[in-house]
């Protein structure tokens, strides 16, 4: 049905993509795996045409579509939901459900129904969509998907974030609606144990490259996705693991029963933890588990609702994000986010002047920092924009810390890098401790780079710490975790599909 | 939503606003009254068509004085100078901002961002200054005289027997098009590019040729009541339809309500209003006018209508919790 081949895509110096293909069936489900940044929207973006491709085709039915804008290739079946839910948040969702059947010559009452309460949302058809919960919004996403006359239907991360009975009902309107409609489905996920269950293909994704394809029974025992998603021994960080420990017995940061969100959105659950002086913790849990939620309401860019926050001893909870910055608490993002156009010192240098240092200032600490990663002094010149990924985060790490920070958060580093820059990084990290008398706060996802790095990290799920210890234990409590959420997965197998008549309730 | 159908509901007001049109001349004498509606319902036409584009398609363009300047002055240059007759006039009055509208949108409205906006501020300034500039077709700073009056009368005295009912059919047909509109599913594709591009993009609404259509349509609508203003006022002058006026014609529609049905004739009553019997000649007018766009802009964001709608959802609210709502899915 879609066919990709040989796609390849840089954005910048970053490839994203290269030399992936992939075929996905009528009828069929193909889950597309991977950890974040292995490039799995960007390849979605290409199927729909938001992104061009640098090189290879797409083919739908047989037939190229590269040439066609995204309004075209949804004008011939091929439909997607987003990461974040898009949803017109002001109407009802039979408004936003209708919105799936623009192109439908005549409105489809009766498939609009059907749609509707085999994704159990009658109760909610008149409610406005933005005082949904997020399961719900999936839902909504998802009707509009399936009440037009789509085809291709291409699903980028449906169950993030969301409870397990909520990715069972959703599971199960996908699993009949493959077949009953014969849709050919691209499922892409994080958690592997719902897309093995659900897929009868699947196709492996690392750092922009197919690393397995095949059948999920088979790619489920491979030993490639192991390695890609435990770090396995892909990653051998000696000099972390032999490493003094630095820390003292001062608090740098706490935080008890932290209740944080989006507008009245709660994401945050009675999060407690504390990062000793000059120590690094890891912060680890799959997607949707609300590691960035805390990392923002840290650094005053989500609402804290409640809980308490010491930098070093003084309540910070309801300062804003520059007067964190002030105190001394800095956060790397996730995705660098550098001035791509200016230069590497120019990027240093800018953000010692948002730090409020005068010209002496900024250039002193640009030395130190220079000592800290001499990589960056023999890159001062060059534009941001033309870095390597490991070049980029080094550089990102080095201007958060031109404030002299006292905490550092840093946001999934590892994402887009190879093993090699990883490797690189790693040790870089472990110094600064010293060098810089900071503590860092590492969100990762990469859970082999994290418990390598980290002397203790603390696991995260729906928004809660769920456990905390060192790298052995929050390995076993991830992978329990993990199993957790797919519990129906016996009835997953694709051998029992439903039918549209079984999740119809009676 | 009223249980009425759509067509029935604007049938029902296109009629009664005509049948008002043609009563009112006969039962309001003050020739003030009867003035300040013709020229209110004049704008009102434009306002709506710029609501299409503000409201329902959430572009913001400051060109629609100009395009509305465009019509009037090539309505007027058809009946001063070629001797054309009224319905020539009005031809010309609308080609001529549709062709305007196609080099504008054609390239700006590709972009996403402030492009658009900023290429309508600068159409419309650029009328100004060529109505200003270009005497021998214009009449220049002078102004453009001589459209000989429409349905009797003379410069002095409208017929205004004949002029109600013209502006009121007019505002009719203008309305019934534009409501149709935002009531079908181009509306929808319009209300869903306001909102979001790229969902609108993933569901297949071919966003540029529908900010194109919302585009051409306000054009249309400005060229129409230009048309109508030069035969109206039988005068034209640059400064009618300079940036002010677009500013003006925009408060109408936030006023009023943008992307409501009647938001913009509401805006463009009291507007109107505001303007008539309030002095412009003073220094302080400008000041004035820039508090009121302030202050609506800040404390109504959704306009009169809005906070119609709202208060008439509040009240069906109350009533829709003793009575279920007559269009639930049907459960079996």
């Amino acid at each position: 049905m879609l066919e990709a081949t040989g796609v390849s895509k840089s954005f910048g110096a970053l490839r994203v993509l290269s030399e992936v293909s992939l075929k996905v069936s009528a009828g069929t489900i193909h889950g597309l795996i991977g950890p974040n940044g292995a490039g799995k929207t960007t390849l979605v973006n290409v199927l729909t045409g938001h992104v061009q491709a640098d090189g290879g085709g797409v083919q739908l039915v047989g037939a190229s579509i590269d040439k066609l804008a995204p309004h075209r290739r949804a004008q011939l079946g091929i439909s997607r939901t987003f990461q974040a839910a898009r949803l017109l948040e002001d109407l009802t969702v039979e408004a936003n459900v209708r919105l799936g059947q623009q192109l439908l010559a005549k409105i489809d009452d009766g498939r609009l129904h059907e749609v509707v309460r085999l994704l159990d949302l009658e109760g909610d058809f008149h409610r406005p969509v933005g005082t949904l919960p997020a399961g719900q919004r999936r839902l909504v996403e998802l009707a509009r998907s399936l009440v037009g006359r789509s085809t291709v239907l291409l699903l980028d991360e449906p169950f993030a974030g969301l409870t397990s009975a909520e990715i069972w009902k959703i599971a199960r309107a996908i699993t009949a609606l493959a077949r009953d409609l014969n849709l050919a489905v691209l499922l892409i996920e994080h958690n592997l144990n719902e897309v093995f269950a659900l897929s009868d293909e699947v196709t492996v994704l690392d750092r922009g490259m197919v690393v397995a394809t095949g059948p999920a029974a088979a790619i489920a025992e491979s030993s490639d996705v192991r390695r890609v998603f435990f770090g396995g021994d892909a990653i051998s960080l000696s000099t972390a693991n032999g490493k003094a420990d630095t820390s003292s017995d001062e608090t740098a940061l706490l935080v008890q029963g932290l209740n944080a969100g989006y507008g009245r959105l709660q994401i945050i659950r009675d999060v407690s933890f504390k990062l000793k002086r000059r120590e690094i913790v890891g912060l680890v849990g799959v997607n949707g588990a609300g590691k960035s939620t805390l990392l923002r309401a840290l650094s005053g860019h989500a609402r804290v609702m409640g809980g308490v926050v010491e930098l070093r001893g003084v309540p910070v909870q309801a300062r804003s994000g520059p007067e964190l910055v002030r105190l001394g608490l800095s956060m790397v993002p996730e995705g660098r986010h550098l001035f791509t156009s200016l230069t590497a010192e120019d990027n240093l240098r800018l953000a010692g002047l948002a730090a409020g240092l005068g010209e002496r200032d900024i250039r002193q600490r640009i030395d130190v920092l220079y000592g800290v990663f001499p990589q960056v002094a023999q890159l001062r010149a060059r534009l941001a924009g033309t870095l390597s990924g490991g070049q980029q985060q080094a550089v990102t790490i080095a201007r958060a810390l031109m404030c002299k920070p006292s905490v550092l958060l840093l946001d999934e580093p590892s994402v887009g890098l190879s093993t090699l820059a990883l490797e690189a990084l790693a040790p870089q990290l472990v110094n600064l401790l010293e060098q810089e008398d900071i503590s860092i706060l590492l969100v990762e996802q990469n859970l082999g780079f994290a418990s390598r790095l980290c002397d203790r990290s603390y696991l995260m799920d729906s928004g809660r710490i769920i456990e905390e210890g060192q790298a052995n234990t929050i390995k076993l409590a991830w992978e329990a975790a993990n199993k957790r959420a797919s519990n129906p997965r016996a009835t997953f197998a694709p051998a029992a599909r439903w039918t549209l008549a079984d999740c119809v309730p009676n | 939503m009223s249980s009425r159908p759509l067509v029935l509901r604007i049938g029902t007001t296109a009629a009664a606003l005509v049948v008002a049109s043609f009563l009112l001349p006969h039962t309001v004498g003050n020739l003030v009254v009867l003035d300040f509606i013709c020229v209110a319902a004049i704008f009102a036409i434009a306002a709506i068509g710029y609501d299409l584009l503000v409201g329902s398609t959430g572009l913001f363009a400051l060109g629609q004085a100009g395009l509305m300047g465009l019509g009037a002055y090539a309505a007027g240059y058809t009946a001063v100078t070629l001797k054309g007759s009224p319905f020539e006039a009005a031809c010309m009055a609308v080609a001529l901002p549709l062709a305007a509208t196609i080099v504008i949108g054609a390239p700006s409205l590709r972009l996403r961002g402030v492009y658009f906006g900023v290429a309508t501020l600068v159409f419309s300034i650029l009328v100004t200054s060529i109505a200003t500039a270009w005497t021998p077709v214009t009449g220049g700073a002078t102004g453009l005289a001589g459209i000989p009056p429409l349905g009797g009368g003379n410069v002095l005295k409208v017929n205004h027997a004949f002029w109600l009912p013209l502006c009121g059919i007019s505002l009719a047909m203008f309305l019934a098009l534009a409501w149709a509109l935002n009531g079908s599913r181009v509306g929808d594709a319009w209300r869903t590019i306001a909102r979001d591009e790229v969902l609108a993009a993933n569901l297949g609404i071919d966003v540029f040729r529908y900010k194109m259509l919302a585009f051409l349509l306000s054009a249309a609508f400005a060229g129409y009541a230009g048309f109508l203003f030069a035969y109206y006022v039988q005068f034209l002058a640059p400064d009618a339809f300079a940036l002010r006026q677009s500013i003006s014609l925009l408060l109408m529609v936030f006023l009023g309500g943008a992307g409501t049905v009647w938001g913009p004739i509401i805006g463009a009553f009291v507007v109107h209003g505001l303007f008539s019997f309030i002095p412009s000649d003073n220094d302080w007018f400008e000041v004035f006018f820039a508090v009121v766009v302030l202050a609506v802009l800040a404390l109504l964001p959704r306009g009169v209508a809005g906070l119609v709608y709202r208060g008439a959802a509040l009240l069906r609210g109350r009533a829709g919790r003793r009575a279920p709502s007559a269009s639930k899915p049907e459960a079996d």
